[in-house]
């Protein structure tokens, strides 16, 4: 237990970085979903075309690194808002559950694309500030910092979106109510286009932090963390999704960590804390950690 | 006399002809091309997600024939391989070797270049009683009925064994913390070392598993973890990237542990995913990876990698690597047992025959076959190589 307890701190401070990755994710579920009832399975792969562009861009094209990242991050938004407008927009006629089947297949012809052009296990991008310093009990490296520093930053930005600008205004609406929405004049189809390139760069951002190590096989993890995170915070709750995110990362760290060192089961499969906190949070509070409810839809 | 003559010159002509004939045949014995081919089939994964793994197979085994066929083929007959793609997928290498064994008439099959695929013609080769030669490691490939297949790769169990005596009898250390990719590869690895560690009077004191895209910061509390059983060296069973991230976590953390890997790093892409903290990592893996610098030039073993690198480098002008040299050990054994056995063998001769391979000299190492052994290789066909300054290098012993 001493020893569980000694490890504490590493594993706190492992757990809120992988939590941001998940709260970067899940927002962009959670994005989507609000504004268009979508539930996008292609999530996941925004962000391993993050770290695959910012590879590309920083590696092989040899451009200085907070250049290649902001880029990456436009690439990817840019792979959202031409995923909308070829595969989704076309498909608003003929009901969300086509166009959630849609993105399932956009998720597998993604993955394709990145093995085609990226095919080896993994790409290591440049690290933004190499190096590690020690926190009381937890060593952590550099990167972390970049870690919650960006996600923080990229919370605060979407804040001020959705509360602050016309559109941000708009995207609200259609979250309440989409028929009416469209009666106040707003363009929802122009909502949804919005909304895929958010999540995009969102997802992006966290597959380019994520890194050192990008490859095309990681969005199919991403894609299932960040949608368990967005489900535990509550789906549809754009900020649910930092609760969410953040209560996934820290356990999966330490109930792993704990099985380990007290009770001397090593296990490892820390996918499967994801999947039981899914079911657990699925059957007992479906609406989520922070949700009030699906009465408020009807 | 006048209606005899013409049969007289009807029978001379038919002598005549039939000597031409005959003499047309005996020209035939002295060359060799119109000798009957043998016909030996070949499955991989030249697409797909093993396509790193067929293509240098592919160029590897039709590089042999080419060179075989150049020299007369076996006793005159030419070996002809049909190759056909799985695209890594079970079903297609099930339906491929079908196709094989029911249309072509093959008197045996290499393949395939995954595990998944060799399970799937394993069970055709053994109902249809064909030989066949696999290319892949899996653990599970052996179990069951092992008549009909033989593999030409080191295992799990030869590595393992290799690793845990490098650390044993050079690191002089008792304590093992073990993390495993949870996947195919780190759990036939896994299996191996908790089963073989107290023969080589160790313990294995953590036993973790990862998964191979984790984190980071993930990868840090699985040594964390590892770390309060205080073990004295980490042994590592992956592939990339894990072991790399775990390499760099180390390093950052400040772990002066050793730091043994598997046969699984050893490509170039470990050392470019570790950077510096791939200096100092020890695994084992086939002598063919720093031939040049293990084997003592004018043997066997030397002299026949050197040849192959040659010849590879020559065609396709690139390096030979681990799986072009498994591809072209599936064919030699093959030919060189049709060489013992002569050209016109039944799968079952010829079987039988692959059995008997004592001592053949491949690019992986020797090979023993025995009814009990379809593996091939032992611990001492691999050597331990430590990476210094970014390059292979024998591990000092």
């Amino acid at each position: 237990m001493l020893d569980f307890l000694r490890n504490c701190p590493q594993y706190l401070a492992n757990g809120l970085a992988n939590g941001c990755l998940y709260v970067l994710v899940a927002m962009g579920f959670n994005i989507i979903y609000n504004s268009t009832g979508i539930i996008n399975f292609a999530q996941g792969e925004f962000s391993m075309f993050g770290g695959l562009f910012a590879y590309a861009l920083a590696v092989s094209a040899g451009l200085p690194l907070p250049l290649a990242a902001l880029l990456a991050v436009l690439a990817t938004a840019a792979v959202g808002g031409i995923m909308e407008r070829a595969m989704i927009y076309p498909l608003r006629r003929a009901g969300v559950l086509t166009a959630i089947i849609a993105t399932v297949g956009a998720s597998i012809f993604f993955k394709s694309l990145g093995r085609v052009f990226w095919p080896s296990e993994a790409y290591k991008v440049p690290e933004f500030t190499p190096g590690t310093f020690r926190l009381p009990g937890a060593t952590v490296s550099r990167q972390f910092l970049w870690v919650i520093g960006l996600t923080v930053i990229c919370v605060a930005l979407v804040y001020v979106f959705f509360s602050r600008t016309r559109a941000g205004k708009a995207m609200r609406a259609c979250s309440v109510n989409r028929q009416a929405a469209t009666l106040v004049g707003i363009n929802v189809s122009r909502m949804s286009l919005y909304s895929f390139i958010l999540a995009a760069a969102l997802g992006g951002a966290a597959g380019l932090i994520s890194a050192p190590f990008a490859s095309y096989g990681m969005g199919l993890e991403m894609g299932v963390k960040g949608f368990t995170a967005s489900v535990v915070g509550g789906l549809g709750n754009t900020f649910g999704a930092v609760v969410g995110g953040l209560v996934l990362g820290l356990l999966e760290e330490l109930i792993p960590g704990f099985l380990t060192v007290v009770l001397g089961v090593s296990t490892g499969y820390k996918g499967a804390v994801a999947a039981i906190i899914l079911i657990a949070v699925l059957l007992f509070r479906p609406q989520g950690l922070l949700g009030r409810g699906m009465v408020e839809k009807v | 006399m006048s209606k005899v003559k013409p049969l007289l010159v009807l029978l001379a002509v038919a002598v005549l002809a039939g000597s031409l004939l005959a003499l047309s045949g005996c020209g035939g014995e002295e060359g060799t091309t119109t000798k009957k081919p043998i016909k030996i089939g070949v499955v991989l994964s030249e697409s797909g997600a093993n396509e790193p793994l067929g293509k240098p197979e592919r160029n590897a085994i039709e590089l042999f024939v080419e060179r075989l066929n150049a020299n007369g083929g076996i006793k005159g007959h030419p070996v002809e391989v049909i190759i056909k793609d799985d695209q890594s997928d079970s079903n297609k290498a099930q339906q491929a070797v079908i196709e094989l064994l029911e249309q072509e008439d093959v008197v045996a099959v290499i393949g395939s270049s995954g595990t998944g695929p060799t399970l799937a013609m394993k069970q055709e080769t053994s109902k249809r009683q064909v030989p066949q030669v696999c290319m892949a490691a899996g653990a599970n490939i052996m179990e069951g009925d092992i008549t009909w297949i033989f593999r030409t790769p080191p295992t799990a169990t030869e590595a393992g064994k290799k690793a845990l005596e490098y650390i044993s009898d050079v690191l002089k250390v008792k304590r093992v913390a073990l993390l495993y990719d949870t996947n195919a590869f780190g759990t036939d690895g896994k299996n191996v070392v908790e089963k073989e560690a107290a023969s080589f009077g160790l313990e294995v004191v953590a036993s973790e598993g990862y998964q191979t895209n984790d984190t980071e910061e993930t990868m840090d509390t699985h040594l964390t973890n590892v770390m309060t059983a205080a073990p004295e060296v980490i042994l590592v069973w992956g592939t990339n990237p894990g072991p790399a991230i775990i390499a760099k976590r180390m390093r950052d953390k400040g772990i002066n542990l050793p730091y043994v890997g598997s046969h699984g790093i050893a490509n170039q892409q470990f050392i470019q995913l570790a950077g510096e903290a791939a200096n100092g990592v020890v695994f084992p893996a086939g002598k063919m990876l720093i031939y040049e610098k293990v084997l003592e030039p004018g043997s066997p073993e030397y002299e026949f990698i050197k040849d192959f690198d040659e010849a590879y480098r020559e065609k396709y002008g690139q390096p030979i690597n681990t799986f072009a040299g498994h591809g072209w050990d599936a064919i030699l054994i093959i030919t060189e047992a049709l060489k013992r056995v002569g050209p016109d063998a039944t799968p079952e001769e010829l079987r039988d025959e692959i059995e008997r391979t004592e001592g053949l000299v491949g690019t992986a190492g020797i090979f023993n076959y025995s009814p009990q052994d379809h593996n091939g290789l032992s611990p001492d066909d691999l050597v331990m190589v430590e990476i210094v300054n970014s390059q292979w290098e024998p591990a000092e012993r």
